[in-house]
């Protein structure tokens, strides 16, 4: 994964601000971004699937047990846009509006299945 | 509450050492504090549970054991609770709820993203010995929080114990 000195965009495709997040968030520890990283790549591949399923199944409270966790460790990465969605995800789905909620985490998704597969 | 078990039975036969009952639903962050206090804080060992009702499981054992029933002497060692606030099956609250009500000699540390006040404020009127805000650089001062709020326990007990 590249590092850069602050989060942008490529196209569409937004790079995290890898070097700030290991400064600010890993007390400059890379190797343990890194595992970190790596977790969260596969794990990000069952929240897919899982936050599809409680949008199937219109179970409000898992997709906002998801989208909280999935806005931690998204900023955790540097991923401030994508955590941005899921804090979004997080609130509507807190609401009770479930139309909105799995609106926003329909842009979520494909979000999260380019991170598992990068 | 109960009487605090001997120092073989805490971990403080090694100096600054602590035995954490940490309870995190999510794999990767799980895996990110233990993996931060291998590197950081190895003398403080982690058994991570994932729900409240494994938490819960374990310190009923945890209790059972220090109730002084085995022969053997206790295998469970813990010095600390830290608890996620929100799990997929409740509230780090309820497992504070559990070490309060049953007296248990632990001290109860709850981490939590949320920076409301009301959730902060609840936590330690509910007897949470200290709280992280899963902020910036948490992991880097998640050791000494869990250091600080054992000695604050361990303080306030004993000025609880000598007035009592």
């Amino acid at each position: 994964m590249a590092s850069h000195a602050q989060g942008h965009r490529h196209g569409e495709v937004f790079e995290p601000d890898v070097a700030a997040a290991i400064a600010q968030r890993f007390d400059g520890d890379a190797a343990l971004y890194k595992a970190f990283a790596t977790d969260c790549r596969a794990q990000f591949a069952l929240d897919a699937g899982a936050g599809e399923a409680a949008c199937e199944g219109g179970d409000l409270p898992a997709l906002r047990r998801l989208a909280h966790n999935l806005r931690s460790a998204l900023l955790m990465l540097g991923h401030q846009p994508f955590a941005d969605v899921a804090a979004e995800v997080e609130s509507l789905a807190a609401a009770g509006d479930s139309l909105a909620a799995c609106a926003a985490w329909r842009r979520l998704h494909p979000m999260l299945l380019r991170l598992a597969i990068s | 509450m109960s009487a605090p078990p001997d120092a073989s039975a805490t971990g403080l036969h090694q100096r600054g050492a602590l035995n954490v009952l940490y309870v995190e639903d999510y794999a990767p962050v799980a895996a990110l504090v233990c993996d931060s206090f291998r590197r950081r804080a190895p003398e403080i060992r982690l058994e991570v549970v994932p729900s409240v009702a494994q938490a819960v499981e374990r310190l009923t054992l945890f209790e059972q054991e220090h109730a002084g029933s085995g022969a053997a002497g206790p295998s469970l060692r813990y010095d600390v609770v830290l608890s996620d606030l929100n799990l997929s099956d409740g509230l780090g609250l309820e497992i504070l709820a559990h070490v309060r009500s049953r007296g248990l000699y632990l001290a109860v540390v709850i981490l939590t993203a949320s920076v409301e006040d009301d959730t902060v404020q609840g936590a330690l009127q509910a007897g949470a010995d200290g709280y992280v805000l899963k902020r910036d650089d948490y992991l880097a001062h998640l050791p000494g929080a869990l250091h600080a709020a054992v000695q604050g326990f361990r303080s306030r007990y004993e000025t609880h114990a000598i007035r009592g």
